[in-house]
């Protein structure tokens, strides 16, 4: 058997290298490049001796002792990295600690007697299992409270495996509706009065399908509901419906027949920080106006808008999926270039700025298009995709 | 871990009364041994074969394979705007990053009968070195990192350093990007834990091959036998199969709160959707459009996928386990989500819906399908 091929020594080495970053932590704590390289080349080497290790015993050319070892050496290796790294890398510490226990339990396994290694094994499967089983059952059903005891278990025993290897998933896929996509569409106003639209998802800006698919999960982290019921809700309406008719032109009123739900969605305190993000995001993606390198942001108009699904019937009647009725724009918010929203106390915030189309047939069709109004569009509407230009 | 196969081989007949090896066999009297084996055995013992029985690594090892490749896809895909995702300026910038692992507070019903809740936690044990690394050079240093590492897992070199490596490269950009992420993300993450576990570079896989010239000059005359079977591999495939179960019921299960999944229109839901769907093809559109021209046969195509839909995933995890409804049941897996594949555009969600399938596929299978279409036709095609 050459070295290479003894996993003892790959680990030795990874312990050297990890302590030679320990030293330089102490002596030349300003060298943090050359150290976290050691750190990372250290883990790399004690991983890979580990893992021959692990192949070499399941050919039985491997004692369980010598896997042990390996595997305590990893812990060690792993329990000295922990320790030479910065307090600011707060979370590689939480990993390199999650780590060197869990190494530390596999040397432990590799000692145990076959029968003790089986219960081991199946004590595992059990918590793995339950914990998956109450990351399903803790999510609330539609209009009622999650389970009490689902979520406790969730939340005090299973919540950091959960978390830490990201099994959370509740696998709730398009359940209990198929919902419909929410989109973000976003006026970018430059200091010079000029301005573009950036609009996510869109397939033709984004270089390929798994990029779409991320965009319109981007959409969907602005879409959760803040579950409180909005204050004075009569006295806001009634300057949302005002400031609309005082605008130039006249902005739908909504009608106060319609569920408070549907008019106004205020997103949780998690989609607003969101969207600060987002608007951030911006700025510094759209900085200056095309060959206008001297002109700034001005401020960053964010839409979130629900496109509806097109019933069977409409379709049947030759109508088309992108017509412009079918979308709902809310208003989340005018941004300045750090990100802060402007106006709180904006008459128009989270309220929808209805697009609609004349309901009598013997005019000609004509579309009343409160979002364009309201972001200072004053060009003819192409009906086309995304309805506004 | 990998230590599980000591012994095993004494108690089962080095894996020849392997609960995969009756599936296959095609004797009548044979099966009829095998059932008769099975049920003279008690609750421990049928318990026992479940979990430790060694099967071939064949299954695990095309698992490991194809999920080194959706891997690299996925991690590949992060180039085209990794700035955005993992950047300090990205769509979540780094102040909005810390601000969810540390200071979000997180709530839980009271033990009383009241509607009170209790604030448990303001951090969440959220990792990544996307956190620490602010740089964008040192960010594409760490990516082209992880996708080497990923190639390498797809390509079975340094197989287990390098699924491990893999894991903790997916969990940076998942963690670290939380607002990108959708079903697939999940998926990918199960086939990596699981993987990390398997002993996947058994087979199909370049250590496979390093080790078996190794033993060829070594001048073992056995050099070019199939891997032995593995209690690991038998292990992981059930932990794979099980979380496959729940994955299908849990879906199922909440699909059946809604009322669309009940009156067949939740098909319309999920066809339709302009966002989702091919609809910018005329040709997808066009048969919607015909479809919704013809009440009855909408009706029907609707109905009978949501049906079909539900009954999968409902049945799925207890008529997997029957081995005259298994490969219907494959089948049927494999059909709805080569369908999501297709008209949804959830190609990588599907694939690795697909590979997580490949648990429920006998090893046997695998090794005749590969060993003589591909390996076979390969060989002929070099001679």
């Amino acid at each position: 058997m050459n070295l290479l091929q003894k996993p003892t020594l790959w680990v030795a080495t990874a312990i050297l290298l990890t302590l030679s970053a320990f030293g330089l932590n102490t002596l030349f704590p300003d060298l943090v490049t050359f150290r976290a390289s050691l750190l990372v080349l250290g883990f790399i080497i004690g991983l890979s001796g580990f893992s021959i290790a692990c192949a070499q015993n399941l050919h039985a050319n491997l004692s369980n002792g010598v896997l042990a070892l390996t595997t305590f050496g990893l812990s060690f290796e792993l329990f000295i990295t922990t320790n030479s790294m910065d307090a600011s890398w707060d979370s590689l510490i939480l990993t390199s600690s999650v780590f060197t226990g869990v190494s530390l339990f596999v040397g432990i396994f590799a000692l145990l007697p076959l029968l003790a290694k089986k219960t081991t094994a199946i004590c595992f499967v059990l918590f793995h299992f339950a914990s998956i089983v109450t990351a399903v059952t803790s999510i609330e059903p539609p209009n009622a409270p999650a389970s009490w005891l689902a979520t406790n278990l969730w939340a005090y025993y299973f919540r950091h495996y959960l978390t830490f290897a990201y099994l959370n998933n509740a696998y709730h896929f398009y359940s209990p509706e198929p919902g419909p996509p929410v989109l973000l569409w976003s006026k970018i106003q430059y200091g010079d009065g000029s301005f573009r639209w950036f609009k996510i998802p869109n397939r033709t800006e984004s270089p390929i399908q798994m990029h779409y698919q991320r965009m319109l999960s981007v959409t969907e982290s602005t879409n959760v509901a803040s579950s409180n019921t909005p204050d004075n809700w009569e006295e806001k309406l009634q300057r949302r419906n005002l400031a609309g008719l005082a605008n130039q032109p006249q902005i739908t009123p909504l009608n106060r027949s319609m569920s408070q739900s549907y008019m106004f969605k205020e997103p949780a305190d998690y989609s607003k920080r969101m969207l600060s993000s987002y608007a951030l995001y911006l700025t510094k993606k759209f900085t200056h106006p095309v060959d206008k390198p001297e002109v700034n942001i001005d401020n960053i108009k964010i839409y979130r808008v629900t496109h509806s699904i097109i019933t069977p019937t409409d379709m049947s009647r030759g109508e088309s999926a992108l017509d412009a009725t079918l979308y709902y724009p809310y208003f989340m918010g005018s941004f300045d270039k750090k990100g802060n929203l402007i106006d709180p106390n904006d008459a128009f915030l989270y309220f929808l700025l209805p697009i609609t189309r004349n309901a009598n047939p013997n005019e000609p069709s004509t579309l009343n298009h409160s979002l364009d109004i309201h972001a200072g569009d004053v060009k003819a509407v192409p009906e086309k995709e995304g309805g506004n230009p | 871990m990998s230590t599980l196969n000591e012994g095993s081989s004494s108690t089962t007949n080095g894996g020849k009364n392997s609960i995969f090896d009756r599936t296959t066999s095609s004797s009548k009297n044979t099966n009829n041994s095998a059932n008769n084996l099975e049920d003279s055995l008690g609750w421990f013992e049928k318990f026992d074969r479940f979990w430790f029985t060694p099967v071939a690594p064949n299954s695990i090892g095309l698992i490991r394979l194809l999920t080194g490749c959706l891997i690299f896809y996925i991690t590949l895909c992060y180039s085209f705007e990794l700035l955005a995702f993992v950047g300090p300026d990205g769509i979540v910038n780094q102040a909005l990053a810390d601000h969810f692992r540390k200071d979000t507070p997180m709530y839980v019903m009271a033990p009383e009968w009241s509607e009170n809740t209790i604030e448990i936690t303001k951090t969440n044990l959220s990792w990544s070195i996307f956190y620490h690394t602010t740089s964008p050079f040192w960010i594409w240093v760490f990516h082209l990192g992880f996708l080497s590492a990923n190639f390498f897992m797809a390509v079975g070199l340094f197989s287990r350093t390098s699924t491990i490596i893999s894991w903790i490269g997916a969990l940076a950009y998942i963690h670290r990007a939380p607002s990108g992420l959708f079903g697939m993300d999940a998926m990918i993450v199960i086939l990596l834990f699981y993987m990390m576990i398997a002993p996947g570079g058994e087979i199909y896989s370049l250590d496979h091959f390093f080790q078996k010239m190794r033993r060829k000059k070594a001048g073992d005359p056995n050099w070019n036998e199939s891997p032995k079977p593995l209690v690991l591999s038998n292990f992981v495939t059930r932990m794979i199969q099980i979380h496959f179960c729940i994955i299908y019921f849990a879906a199922a299960t909440s699909k059946l709160q809604g009322s669309s999944w009940w009156n067949g229109t939740a098909l319309w839901g999920v066809l339709a959707n302009y966002s989702f769907n091919p609809m910018h093809i005329s040709l997808y559109t066009s048969l919607l459009v015909f479809l919704t021209k013809h009440k009855v046969l909408w009706e029907i195509i609707m109905t009978t996928g949501c049906v079909y839909t539900i009954v999968l995933e409902s049945s799925f995890p207890f008529l997997v386990w029957n081995r005259k409804l298994k490969w219907i049941m494959i089948c049927g897996s494999i059909t709805l989500h080569t369908g999501i594949g297709l008209l949804m555009g959830l190609t990588t969600f599907s694939l690795c819906m697909i590979t997580l399938v490949l648990g429920f596929v006998p090893p046997e299978f695998i090794k005749s399908l590969i060993d003589r279409h591909i390996i076979g036709r390969f060989r002929r095609s070099s001679v």
